[in-house]
């Protein structure tokens, strides 16, 4: 699992810088205390410009590639202003949607986000919206927990990138352990035994007339 | 040692069956279902918001009738139409449950923009509150109609490209590609954004 992933940047090509420096810095720590205390991954990005696509599918196309939240839980939330499409979007995780709805979304832009946009105070309304986002995440303390009960994805998939690896090795092991046992005689386990048996039909060998479970190995 | 020859030709072969795709086909394959079940639940997911959309509307403008009752036509036409994952293959079966739906979204565009004249229905926080689930459930179809596509394609090129060909041809001869939607909302092709 990547662990620390909250510092994640546009380039300063696509970025918007709409943000005072000092309030940037502020929300980074809240940022970051999110993250800390809930691994609720909450990322804030200021666009330039949508390149001619409508936010929804803007905003969807850069969550998914920055992977926001944890792969399993999938609680990302992504925060995204235009201010040159005055377009504001709030991308929220399959794991999150419960919690923080499409309603409650649209309320915290409504509310706190877009008057504060529309006065040109983008660091406020952005601030405001953060606060209101983390207000809704953080539910009640006291049923936190039952709030951010996220659906989680299966867990398989690690699993199914070894497991041509774990086969390979298999196949080496049962590749040696037959060659190695077809040289020399093996301590006189069962399968030896039954070895030395299936190959008497090829060599003609001399059999003790009463093998000694344990044998000592010798060659040719 | 000729019995051991034929235990490697066996390993080898069983190797080869996995190097060459063997799992690719049904990977897809249900990949493509779980896409298709994502949109079905999406579309579904817009149903159920209907019936409260409707009475909420109702309460402030009973007299726009025949928009109200065409909604609720569609939304009934629409939920009787499912397809299951195995009727993927048939067209016409996805074209009728696409057909219905786009009905149905039709239906709704009217509704909310005849609500549009009752601004005591545009103030109605319910009513504001189902019309920004309606709008995120929207998004959501397309997502999920896109991510289908995408699952599809793959799934059908698999069928038709090497090495996947020759497993398509002979151990699941009986696979057939699956349908697309037809693009007719324009969602289905996001434009190419860069980061």
């Amino acid at each position: 699992m990547k662990v620390q992933r909250s510092r994640r940047r546009l380039s300063s090509k696509v970025r918007a810088n709409v943000m005072t420096a000092q309030s940037r810095t502020e929300l980074d720590a809240k940022l970051k205390d999110l993250e800390d205390k809930s691994s609720i991954q909450l990322v804030v990005a200021t666009v330039k410009s949508l390149q001619g696509s409508d936010i929804e599918t803007y905003a969807n196309g850069l969550f998914r590639f920055w992977k926001l939240g944890q792969a399993q839980k999938n609680n990302g939330v992504l925060l995204l202003v235009a201010p040159a499409e005055h377009k504001v979007r709030v991308e929220v995780g399959y794991g999150l949607e419960g919690t923080l709805t499409d309603a409650l979304s649209s309320v915290i832009i409504a509310s706190a986000v877009t008057p504060r946009f529309k006065a040109g105070d983008f660091s406020g309304g952005i601030e405001r919206g953060v606060d209101g986002i983390i207000n809704v995440l953080s539910g009640d303390s006291a049923d936190w927990q039952a709030k951010v009960d996220v659906r989680r994805e299966d867990t398989s998939a690690d699993f199914d990138a070894l497991f041509p690896l774990l086969f390979f090795l298999l196949v080496l092991f049962v590749c040696w352990y037959l060659i190695h046992h077809a040289r020399g005689g093996p301590p006189g386990s069962a399968t030896g035994r039954r070895r030395s048996h299936r190959r008497s039909r090829h060599r003609i060998r001399r059999h003790h007339p009463n093998p000694s479970p344990i044998r000592v190995q010798s060659k040719g | 040692m000729s019995r051991f020859g034929t235990i490697l030709a066996l390993i080898g072969i069983g190797l080869t069956f996995s190097a060459c795709g063997y799992n690719t086909i049904p990977t897809l394959q249900e990949q493509a279902k779980a896409r298709w079940s994502d949109v079905q639940n999406q579309y579904q997911r817009r149903a159920d918001l209907i019936p409260n959309l409707v009475a909420t509307v109702q309460g402030y403008a009973a007299q726009e009738k025949n928009v109200l009752t065409a909604v609720v036509e569609a939304r009934a036409k629409a939920t009787q139409i499912t397809v299951n994952a195995s009727d993927l293959t048939d067209p016409d079966k996805l074209k009728a449950f696409q057909d219905a739906q786009a009905q149905l979204t039709g239906a709704l565009g009217r509704l909310l923009a005849v609500s549009e004249n009752y601004p005591d229905l545009k103030s109605n926080a319910n009513f504001l509150a189902l019309q920004s689930q309606l709008e995120g459930t929207e998004n959501r179809i397309a997502v999920a109609r896109r991510d289908y596509i995408d699952a599809v394609r793959a799934y059908n090129t698999a069928l038709r490209t090497f090495p996947t060909v020759i497993w398509a041809k002979t151990a699941f001869s009986g696979e057939k590609p699956m349908a697309e939607f037809t693009a007719n909302e324009g969602s289905e092709k996001p434009p190419q954004v860069k980061f």
